[in-house]
């Protein structure tokens, strides 16, 4: 029964998938169960242990389902002992309270030694990063001028896409709807076509669909008319002419990403604990990550691990007013660009714009509909990521920046430091860049920048950062990664660069690449292990270049 | 079996998403059931009699309405009154399940449980009933 036999891997790679969510949530919740008892003395409050008996409960519940049944056991054990204490209304005797605090303690201990029991989760986190590179994307253009339908469908090739091409929507429909492109680009003032009719015959098409695709439309008129059809038809893009390649890719390169898009990251704090756990039950419900924080005292921690992409905030709350935090949170400055929005139900529209006055972004009046929040937070939300995503970017290629990259390291040591998982960093550089761009000229040099950030992004996995460090150097931090098989990686790409055929004025040229590979170990800063993958670099580059190395071990594991 | 018809519909009710998430999808992919995931007692309530399930597993912990207070809820109500009823719980001592079944439920399914299992668990206590 092959079709049985597909449907259990395909069940058993996204139980992989959710088993390593769970896992990063749970070092999370850990950190905040021990958090929450080093700051206990000799005896415990019933409030405080009442929430600890809630989330073992949890910890209980769903351990084992995620391939830590040790944990589970022990976590009932102590829920049991919590809830002995909770229905006694008993002050735990000293002995037992701090017995009870090393049994939770130890939860840390069980985690970090179940590297090899949970089948799911640990197995794969090999696989994941080692999982074949995303099949190209698949793009449809509709575009009646054969020339630029040719130099486009050729330009989007160098980028690594799969092009078809159509002179009209009629020919382009029973291919679409057989076999539905990843993005669909479309030439709005077809000839002998107006604009209310493509955007009619998109709506068609995609009501024959049952869904909509990422749509980019691209037009010779400046019209707002046009544009208004073109917001209409729910266009995603909209360019206008003439479009070169590398500015479309680029734009079908960030739809494509939205839609593998990382869950928005939302905190909620209100004092009304029933109604912040319903507003993130709908919120989680929407695929929307969500978290509660009850006490204003606790929104600044929260928010460090949280990193939230937006924030739900009630406007009145005991001691402290919303417009208090939100002053409170501008004062960090990676946070004057979140956006904040207060939920309340203050109605007067005086008061409203005072509260808005003090830094939060918009207003959403309690009670809110289901529907409406959902949708308030997701617009916010991504506009947000656009935001920081562009502050953090480097503008030819669309990776990290130099300063983002290292800042991210820090992040990812920390992390992989703390889960006991690997890590490797490569620097990646273009061999003999000047004399492309002396032989070719600047705009060809930058194409040859830009295909190698494409070639990087394609082929490594979305969680690993990648930064255009400098001119023509890359730097790739690759979590999870061990230095075998970082090597594996950057060879396979090295390969693929040097089958690249650049075309300019009738004449072809290949380019190849050198790259250095460091990876971590116990007490690696995140500033050494960029040197030596870039000491690792200088060796392949003096060895004749075209090669991957790995840093001298002795160097390599500072 | 006790049934004049197969099992189809379940409705899953869990506050947690995590859980929730993962028995959904074991539910639709190991047991081939249509499955409707509610996150808590009260939109259970509201969404049974639209999704008429052959079959309801209710989370006994929750926020807000618990278990056993949305199985009273809907034995109350006739037309879902004679929905059977599976509680999950990381609770399983004899008399803690004696107690769920004295309440009405066909039987318990302990918590944490096997993804790969939870769906022929489900059935064979549906077949038994």
């Amino acid at each position: 029964m092959p079709d049985s036999t597909a449907k259990h891997a395909d069940f058993t790679a996204q139980l992989a998938a959710l088993s390593q969510q769970y896992t990063i949530q749970l070092n999370r919740t850990l950190d905040d169960l021990i958090n929450c008892v080093a700051g206990q003395g000799k005896y415990i409050s019933h409030v405080i242990l009442a929430d600890l008996h809630a989330r073992l409960h949890k910890l209980a519940g769903s351990g084992g389902t995620f391939g830590y049944p040790e944990l589970s056991r022990q976590a009932h054990a102590l829920e049991v002992i919590a809830e002995h204490w909770l229905k006694d209304e008993t002050t735990p005797p000293p002995s037992e309270w701090a017995e009870w605090k090393d049994g939770l303690l130890a939860l840390r201990q069980t985690l970090s030694s179940s590297t090899t029991a949970p089948l799911l989760s640990r197995m794969d986190l090999a696989p994941v990063p080692h999982q074949p590179f995303e099949r190209q994307a698949r793009i449809v253009l509709i575009e009646d001028d054969p020339a630029i339908a040719e130099s486009l469908h050729w330009g989007l090739k160098q980028f690594g896409y799969e092009v078809t091409c159509y002179p009209n929507l009629n020919l382009a429909e029973s291919a679409i709807l057989a076999n539905p492109p990843d993005v669909l680009v479309v030439e709005i003032t077809l000839s002998g076509q107006t604009s209310p009719n493509s955007v009619e015959a998109i709506h068609a098409l995609f009501a024959q669909l049952g869904h909509r695709l990422p749509l980019i439309f691209f037009t010779a008129q400046m019209d707002f008319f046009v544009r208004l059809m073109a917001a209409r038809a729910g266009g995603d893009a909209f360019l206008l002419k003439p479009v070169d390649a590398p500015s479309l890719a680029r734009h079908i390169e960030v739809l494509l990403r939205e839609r593998k898009l990382a869950p928005y990251r939302v905190l909620i704090v209100d004092d009304d604990e029933e109604l912040a756990e319903h507003y993130r039950l709908v919120l989680m419900d929407a695929g929307i990550l969500a978290e509660t924080v009850y006490q204003p005292l606790a929104v600044l921690e929260a928010m460090r691990h949280l990193r939230p992409d937006l924030v739900l905030m009630d406007l009145y709350m005991p001691e402290y007013t919303g417009a208090d935090l939100a002053r409170a949170i501008r004062y960090e400055e990676g946070w004057q660009g979140l956006p904040i929005i207060y939920l309340s139900a203050e109605d007067n529209l005086d008061r409203q714009i005072v509260a808005l006055g003090s830094g939060a972004d918009d207003f959403l009046c309690k009670p809110i509909s289901d529907t409406r929040l959902i949708a308030t937070v997701r617009t916010r939300a991504a506009r947000a990521r656009t935001v920081t995503e562009l502050m953090h970017q480097d503008s030819l290629t669309g990776l990290l920046k130099h300063a983002s990259i290292k800042e991210r390291l820090k992040q990812e040591l920390e992390r992989a430091r703390r889960e006991g998982t690997p890590l490797a960093v490569a620097m990646v550089d273009i061999d003999h860049f000047k004399k492309v761009n002396d032989t070719w000229g600047h705009p060809v040099g930058d194409q040859v920048i830009m295909t190698l950030g494409h070639l990087l992004r394609q082929h490594l996995r979305r969680s690993d950062s990648i930064a255009r460090y400098g001119g023509e150097e890359f730097a790739a931090i690759l979590p999870g990664c061990s230095e075998e098989y970082a090597l594996h990686l950057l060879e396979d790409i090295r390969k693929r660069f040097s089958e690249v055929r650049f075309t300019h004025g009738g004449e072809s040229f290949s380019v190849t690449l050198s790259a250095g590979i460091a990876w971590r170990n116990q007490n690696t800063e995140s500033s050494d292990l960029l040197t030596v993958a870039d000491a690792a670099l200088y060796v392949a580059k003096r060895n004749g270049r075209n090669q991957i190395r790995l840093a001298a071990t002795e160097i390599g594991s500072i | 079996m006790n049934h004049d018809k197969d099992l189809k519909r379940i409705l899953y009710v869990e506050d947690e998403p995590d859980i929730r998430t993962i028995a959904k999808m074991a539910l639709e992919m190991v047991g081939d059931y249509e499955v409707m995931a509610c996150a808590s007692g009260a939109e259970a309530l509201e969404k049974v009699s639209g999704f008429a399930p052959d079959l309801i597993l209710l989370d006994v912990m929750m926020p807000g309405m618990d278990g056993p207070t949305t199985l009273q809820r809907l034995r109350a109500n006739p037309t879902t009154a004679a929905i059977p009823v599976i509680f999950l719980t990381a609770k399983v001592q004899p008399a803690e399940i004696a107690h769920y079944q004295s309440l009405g439920a066909l039987d318990v399914i302990a918590k944490p449980f096997d993804s790969m299992t939870l769906s022929d668990e489900a059935q064979r206590i549906w077949s038994h009933a």
